[in-house]
């Protein structure tokens, strides 16, 4: 382990913690399908900021910070307003509040350098960039206290979140005060943009909301475990992005962390054990694999005479030959056939297993003919195939409510 | 560059500038107007940052800030953002707004960091990618076709022109796949091509735009003239028509505001801030989309109502009723202000008069009007009545909300399907209505 300074220490610390606090705070707007808000009221942010400058006339950092929380506010009114009051959905709205927000501060920024090509360009891009090398204690107090406040919320306040993430309608409709929770969350939203701002900029903050809540939703389907897991990662991120600075290195932090969230971000789109591709690949083998046994065992099944010449099932299930020789052999180990000369036959297990498989797929006919309505969700389930003992008025769970579109 | 520009006349630096800035955005907002529509605004705000690395790796291979190269780099990396995210969205399974931020902050991210990294050496205004140069846009003027016009102006013309020739092309592909892709598809129109093409001008106008207005204002550009020409029309040709004209005009404003002798900003800047306020005036004053224009119908309505209202009772007060006129427009939510506006109205129109005890009674043709309103009211009882199992005295409610919404024609069909009834469920007389005519 290297030897770390307390200046290093201070940013790692301080950027991790906006990681994760990030990351949670994130996950609900993700899952609002949200996710470019916070990058809105990162910009929207800056004519506060702007106007906090003119009229507290020097650098001070608190009113800074309260000009870009109450500009944060407006924007949201303004979205918000927007939103309900107006034809605009949200997604112009937000990107609306974003871009005219944004140049209302460019303009104050020029106001204030008086003219054109002033000396505030830089300050505007460590806006944009953030300085996160130049964080403060006090900037790591706050961020802490964000942090706490953030998960504090999130424990208090995890049923009604959750219900609002994910059926606002629901949410209103049994008695919740949905747009007061909503409005609570894209409040948590602003305060973790403002704290953040300074450390780590407006791209930054707007990466942070929303890659480590996109790359957690590979692994998991339950809200617990996916907010865990999002602030898991935005940490992480933060830390693999501040560490090559902190070795000396002359890079800036801000890029480092988004890249850093990008990588974890592919690793969980190959790997992740819910939804990543290589999972999704298996799944799609797995049932393949099935569909070509039931498929021989079915073919075998249907032909007249018992002795099934190989030539006559590969014209009839039209395999490429390296398919049918694989599952011949597998059909031979599992004792369903067994292989003569250049022939195939059905023992008796695979007979068994060949009308079992002929009785579903007629029960599953029957059934899809008798509910055309349902085919849609019937397919989405993926039920296995049903009995053939119960019955075409099969209560599947899609009649009785489930999956419903 | 100010200073380089001061050596031209105040008109033609005013007159070129607005019209390098008016047609840059007059070319984001024509196909803005199809991002809107089609709920995809966000991808602008992904293009725009996600071309970076391209052009940090044209000015890597190239030096300069300008030129060809820069133009096709950056036109690659925002297809390959706008690809990228889609990829992620079809194949990923990631939501679509999701996977744009995803795709722009790293693609971003690595712009920022290749030109920390390699270009810091390399004498370039990397600002220019952030603000864009209008305030001092290239003046080196050129000649074309025996015309003298400033560097830039070509380029930008030429979009326009570009998105403008595309529009108008495809137009019935555009409209078809933008309001209803399944029946474009399913007529064979390709939506798919059409996504693609799209996003293409779209890339490339953001590449030409960025150079004048900087990353972030090309998005305002692209969405906000488009949201207000929405709030001012419903049809689809005026709305570019509306999305050009207010781009262009808010150039010509944005230039005079940011002058050095108004409030001396950036033009940029005060372009979309100009925007932004047209929207705002959209917002409130739009003819009937507008905040303004549903209040005023709102209040016509419920003025119309209240009156109604008012009729309604002193009828019934003739008929014997016991009723107090202000529980029952308590009743139905009308404030004790329109109510009162609506007994002035009435008796400026002469439905109404008052006694000398200040009672007030219905004079003849406030009685008509007021025979209409109690006709609808109890035959729409009635109705209630034969065709729903509701008790009897579940039937007023709803009557007295619909009774305001039933015309003549409807009064009449009522009265006929339930053959010209005499008197409602309560057994009092439903008003002859108007002679059972046609």
């Amino acid at each position: 382990m290297i030897g770390i300074s307390y200046n290093t220490a201070l940013v790692l610390a301080g950027v991790a913690l906006l990681g994760g606090a990030a990351g949670v705070i994130g996950c609900f707007a993700v899952l609002r399908r949200r996710g470019l808000l916070g990058d809105a009221l990162a910009h929207a942010c800056l004519p506060g900021i702007c106007l906090a400058f003119l009229l507290a006339g020097e650098r001070n950092f608190h009113v800074l910070l309260l000009g870009a929380f109450l500009s944060g506010l407006v924007g949201i009114g303004v979205l918000t307003a927007l939103k309900s009051h107006t034809r605009l959905k949200e997604d112009a709205a937000i990107a609306i509040v974003l871009s005219v927000f944004y140049a209302l501060g460019v303009v104050l920024l020029t106001a204030i350098s008086h003219g054109p090509g002033g000396v505030n360009r830089a300050g505007l891009e460590s806006f944009l960039l953030g300085q996160a090398a130049s964080m403060q204690f006090a900037d790591l107090r706050l961020i802490i206290g964000l942090t706490l406040g953030t998960l504090l919320l999130v424990v208090l306040l995890y049923k009604e979140f959750k219900l609002v993430a994910f059926d606002p309608a629901f949410a209103r409709v049994q008695g919740w005060p949905a747009l007061a929770l909503d409005l609570a969350l894209q409040l948590m939203l602003v305060l973790a943009v403002v704290v953040g701002l300074p450390a780590v900029g407006v791209l930054l903050m707007a990466a942070l909301l929303v890659i480590p809540a996109a790359a957690a939703r590979f692994w998991t389907d339950r809200l617990g475990y996916l907010l865990f897991l999002s602030g898991g990662f935005g940490m992480l991120a933060g830390m693999m992005g501040t560490y090559p600075s902190a070795r000396g290195e002359n890079l800036a932090t801000g890029p480092l962390v988004i890249l850093a969230a990008a990588l974890l971000f592919l690793i969980s789109l190959a790997l992740g054990s819910s939804r990543g591709l290589v999972r999704r690949w298996l799944r799609q083998r797995g049932y393949q694999n099935q569909v070509q046994k039931q498929q021989l065992l079915d073919a075998l099944f249907r032909f007249p005479q018992a002795p099934v010449p190989e030539s006559a099932l590969r014209e009839r299930l039209h395999w490429p030959a390296r398919r049918l020789a694989y599952w011949l052999r597998h059909g031979q180990k599992e004792g369903v056939l067994v292989r003569g000369v250049g022939t195939v036959q059905l023992t008796p297990i695979g007979r068994d297993r060949a009308v079992d498989y002929q009785a579903r797929k007629e029960h599953w006919q029957a059934l899809l003919l008798r509910h055309p309505q349902e085919v849609p969700a019937l397919l989405r389930l993926d039920l296995p195939p049903p009995d053939p003992g119960l019955g075409t008025e099969v209560d599947s769970p899609s009649l009785n409510g489930r999956g419903q579109p | 560059m100010i200073l380089l520009a001061q050596a031209y006349s105040p008109e033609y630096l005013a007159f070129w500038t607005i019209a390098i800035g008016g047609t840059c955005a007059a070319a984001c907002s024509l196909l803005g107007c199809f991002l809107l529509l089609r709920r995809m605004s966000l991808l602008g705000d992904a293009l725009s940052h996600g071309i970076l690395p391209g052009i940090a790796l044209a000015v890597m291979v190239t030096g300069t800030l300008t030129g060809p190269v820069l133009f096709l780099g950056a036109m690659a990396f925002g297809l390959l953002t706008a690809l990228l995210a889609q990829v992620l969205n079809h194949q990923g399974g990631v939501s679509e707004d999701a996977s744009l931020g995803v795709v722009f902050t790293s693609l971003f991210a690595l712009g920022v960091l290749l030109i920390t990294r390699f270009l810091r050496h390399v004498e370039v205004d990397t600002h220019c990618i952030f603000f864009g140069l209008l305030d001092g846009v290239a003046f080196n003027p050129t000649t074309y076709f025996g015309w003298e016009v400033p560097e830039a102006y070509p380029t930008q013309a030429l979009t326009f022109l570009l998105a403008l020739g595309f529009i108008l092309l495809f137009w019935k592909e555009l409209k078809l796949s933008t309001f209803d892709p399944a029946l474009a598809g399913a007529m064979g129109f390709r939506p798919g091509l059409m996504h693609f093409l799209l996003i293409a001008l779209v890339a490339g106008t953001t590449v030409s735009a960025f150079a004048v207005v900087g990353s972030i204002l090309v998005l305002a550009m692209l969405i906000v003239p488009p949201a207000t020409a929405l709030l001012l029309t419903d049809r689809l040709a005026p709305m570019l028509a509306w999305a050009a004209g207010l781009a262009f005009s808010a150039a010509a404003l944005a230039y005079w505001l940011a002058s050095p002798t108004m409030l001396a900003s950036t033009m940029a800047g005060m372009m979309a801030v100009v925007s932004g306020a047209q929207l705002l005036l959209a917002v409130l004053f739009a003819p009937r989309h507008g905040v303004l224009a549903r209040l005023v119908r709102r209040l016509r309505l419920s003025l119309r109502i209240a009156i109604e209202e008012v009729l309604a009772s002193l009828y019934r007060r003739e008929e014997g009723a016991p009723t107090a006129l202000e529980n029952e427009f308590r009743s139905h939510g009308l404030s004790h202000w329109l109510t009162r506006l609506a007994f002035w109205r009435l008796r400026r129109a002469r439905l109404i008069r008052a006694d000398q005890d200040g009672t007030y009674h219905l004079t003849p043709p406030g009685r008509d009007r007021a025979l209409e309103v109690v006709r609808a009211h109890r035959l729409w009882e009635s109705f209630l009545n034969r065709h729903f199992d509701l008790p009897p005295d579940h039937l007023h409610a709803p009557a007295s909300r619909v009774e305001h919404f039933i015309g003549p024609q409807l009064r009449g069909e009522l009265a006929r399907q339930l053959d010209q009834p005499a008197t409602d469920p309560h057994g009092r007389v439903i008003p002859p209505g108007e002679s059972p005519s046609s």
